[in-house]
């Protein structure tokens, strides 16, 4: 039972419970039983799952172009925006 | 079935080589890539700018190379940054929106949109370096001078108001394409006239210094408003010019080199919105001398 649940004076006075209460409340209890060979059959579903595949690690042609091409222009317009302030322009 | 997609070191120190952030966004934290792209777009430039125009305007030089190293940090510190988590995700499996259409608008967006803009926005409402290619702002401005303008002036929400004296930076009436730099001597409604290369406004001569001659030119200290500066004239120079008065929205301006400027006294005032920006200090000096030492951080005030 959770707090939520709690009658105010539940929470007020504390009760205590000895061990042998315990035992014999706890053994008054019926636990669902675990299903015969439970451990193993999570470990096949487990296995049968499909595993992450590594793909191929090397790097396209196009991927390199792409870089390249446009990371020039990139540049550039990276260079003028960090000199922006000092692009000189002319006067009459 | 799932892929595993390790991620390489290389492409993303690259990746955040040509965007600040993008390295991040290829090892999967989107977050930490906006964030990065963010520092680097805002604090690194525009507010260290913003910063430098409200200081006095000695620290405008320094603040504005501070930007240079503030935004080159964050971007090394971008590289670094995906290069070693780029490192530990030996088993990697992409995230839904990791699509190469995706890599290639936030691409596109920062290179077309963002940054152009940004650049665009610095240089026309924050600060803008020119070079001076004439001598008719001689001797205050030389040919050669390149300087910083301050271009939170004359607008609605600027710090700056235009102000008689002031080095101002305006749109050319007769060749829109070009910008001039010549001295505020009169606002709207001011009358301005000139006897003998003394300038009168509102019927009161500018004040001078005593005059020295050199080389067959005469040159003078003068003060207007806030602002002292030299001025400069051939001896055999007799031009004078009857008392005008500024029409509303327009402002007069000269040259300090006032026998080789081509200024109000030949084009008329001009119009107050053409005023773009005010010099501020000079970063750069070089002339047939080489590059003039001295000069450099010299502010007009």
């Amino acid at each position: 039972m959770t707090d939520k649940y709690r009658r105010p004076e539940a929470q007020t006075t504390p009760q205590t419970i000895s061990e042998n209460d315990l035992d014999e409340l706890l053994g008054n209890v019926d636990f669902a039983e675990v299903p015969e060979g439970f451990t193993q059959q999570v470990m096949q579903e487990i296995d049968q799952l499909p595993t992450p595949v590594a793909t191929d690690q090397k790097t396209q042609w196009w991927q390199w172009a792409a870089l390249i091409s446009g990371g020039i222009p990139a540049l550039f317009q990276l260079l003028a925006f960090i000199f922006s302030a000092w692009n000189v322009a002319s006067l009459g | 079935m799932s892929e595993l997609k390790p991620r390489k070191p290389l492409m993303a120190a690259l990746m955040s080589f040509i965007l600040p952030g993008f390295g991040q966004i290829y090892n999967g934290e989107a977050n930490r890539g906006l964030l990065i792209f963010i520092g680097f777009t805002l604090c690194s430039i525009p507010l260290v700018v913003m910063i430098a125009l409200y200081l006095p305007a000695a620290l405008t030089l320094p603040m504005l190379a501070l930007t240079i190293l503030l935004s080159v940090g964050l971007w090394l510190y971008g590289i670094i940054d995906a290069w070693k988590k780029a490192r530990k995700l030996s088993e990697y499996t992409l995230k839904s929106w990791q699509t190469s259409g995706a890599y290639l608008l936030i691409f596109l967006s920062a290179m077309i949109f963002i940054l152009p803009g940004m650049t665009q926005y610095i240089r026309h409402n924050l600060v803008e370096s020119f070079k001076i290619p004439s001598a008719s702002m001689e001797p205050s401005v030389m040919t050669g001078d390149v300087l910083f303008a301050n271009k939170r002036y004359n607008c609605p929400q600027c710090p700056d108001a235009i102000e008689r004296g002031d080095i101002g930076i305006f749109v050319y009436p007769n060749n829109r394409t070009q910008y001039y730099i010549k001295r505020i001597i009169a606002l709207p409604g001011d009358r301005v006239e000139i006897n003998q290369q003394q300038v009168f406004v509102n019927g009161r001569p500018l004040s001078r210094g005593v005059p020295e001659q050199q080389e067959g030119k005469v040159i003078v200290s003068e003060q207007l408003g806030k602002a002292e500066y030299q001025v400069q004239w051939y001896t055999s120079d007799t031009e004078d010019m009857i008392e005008l008065i500024v029409p509303s929205g327009q402002v007069f301006v000269m040259g300090d080199n006032r026998s080789k400027t081509r200024d109000s006294r030949e084009f008329g005032p001009v119009p107050m919105r053409d005023v773009v920006g005010k010099a501020q200090q000079i970063w750069y000096s070089k002339g047939e001398e080489g590059v003039r030492w001295d000069r450099l951080g010299m502010l007009f005030e």
